[in-house]
């Protein structure tokens, strides 16, 4: 309604009331389908068997390790949006179940890793740790593990990693090559980063700031204000004064008599104040001398 | 008939159903998932591939996985 009423500045709040409120609903479901419980069947040897059959079938073979505690499968190679992932580990670890018969029962191993730089524990966009995020396969994978269906949990895994969701992504697909921005921490395509010329650290583009001065690029930690006319300056362009403020080229000057750098409108005829007060008939200037 | 019918998107269904005496899985399909395209999941009969003209029997055991499900962070 208000988007078609074109009120325009209240539609980011509205949007944002509607995102936190399906927000709460998603974290109110896995609750309800508890309540609701699960089919009340327990699964019998007979039932087990069928399942590893199933989980045979479905990934052409399955381990046992760890001492039996541990059911692995792997996954073909996976490859999201032109990024290669490797294939993948899914291991239920069954010591989990006690505790939370959901996805973190799973392990995702990458077994050919291809991590975004600088973020060596995301292996997949939605995988951190070696804990797979499964969004909206959470509460059927819930249901699977309480019903004993097991080959059911691991093809939804699967699911999971066979999808990007570029709206909830640990790093988005799209810079997953690209690098962290040394201000911002976003990540940023490599082609619009900049790199900061006194500390090296990466910029995105948002990032990228340059001295007022010289122009070179810099992150906002490596410019400082000038006391002068506080642009930001690198610190080669910046100068200490006696009284200890910091002066950019345009602001300081040099005292014809002591040599002091000071603010450029301090000077009166070349000289600061101090060398004013304390002598008040300035000697020649040099310029002068050789005039003479 | 009874099924036992398991239909992996959204909430996780798991439960018998009474569907119509030899509906085919396509059939099914449609009107368990509408406006969702079959090739976009793992329809299982018995725990094995079905083809989408297979005549369902009593107690037969269906399951509805999708192969894509967005996950998050």
């Amino acid at each position: 309604l208000a988007d078609q009423h074109e009120f325009n500045y209240c539609l980011d709040t509205l949007w944002a009331d509607l995102r936190w409120q399906l927000d709460r609903l998603a974290q109110a479901l896995p609750a309800l389908h508890r309540s609701v419980g699960s089919t009340g069947r327990v699964p019998n040897l007979a039932d087990w068997v069928h399942e590893l059959d199933a989980l045979e079938n479905e990934f052409g073979r399955f381990e046992t390790g760890e001492q039996s505690m541990v059911l692995r499968v792997v996954t073909e190679p996976v490859t999201l949006e032109g990024v290669a992932l490797g294939p993948f580990a899914i291991e239920l670890v069954l010591a989990r179940l006690s505790r939370d018969q959901g996805p973190s029962c799973f392990r995702i191993v990458a077994l050919d890793p291809n991590p975004p730089v600088g973020r060596e524990e995301v292996t997949h966009p939605h995988v951190s740790g070696e804990e797979l995020c499964a969004g909206d396969a959470t509460v059927p994978i819930q249901r699977a593990l309480a019903d004993g269906r097991l080959a059911d949990a691991f093809v939804l895994v699967r699911s999971v990693l066979s999808t990007y969701h570029a709206g909830s992504a640990y790093v988005a697909l799209d810079v997953w090559d690209g690098l962290t921005c040394g201000d911002c921490g976003d990540r940023a395509d490599r082609a619009e980063t900049g790199r900061c010329g006194a500390c090296e650290c990466d910029l995105c583009d948002r990032c990228q700031s340059s001295c007022r001065s010289c122009e070179a690029t810099r992150c906002r930690g490596c410019l400082t204000d000038c006391d002068g006319c506080d642009d930001t300056c690198c610190d080669l362009c910046l100068e200490p004064t006696p009284s200890g403020a910091s002066l950019c080229p345009t602001c300081r000057a040099t005292c014809r008599q002591c040599r002091a750098v000071v603010v450029h409108s301090d000077l009166d005829d070349g000289r600061c104040e101090a060398c004013r007060e304390s002598d008040p008939l300035p000697p020649d200037p040099p310029e002068a001398i050789h005039a003479v | 008939m009874r099924i036992f019918f398991i239909n992996n998107d959204g909430g996780g269904f798991a439960d018998h159903v009474d569907v119509a005496d030899g509906i085919s899985i396509g059939s099914l399909f449609a009107e368990k998932c509408p406006g969702q395209k079959a090739e976009d999941y793992l329809i299982r009969v018995n725990r094995q591939p079905a083809p989408i003209d297979l005549e369902l029997r009593q107690g037969d055991r269906v399951s509805i996985t999708p192969t894509k499900i967005d996950g998050a962070k």
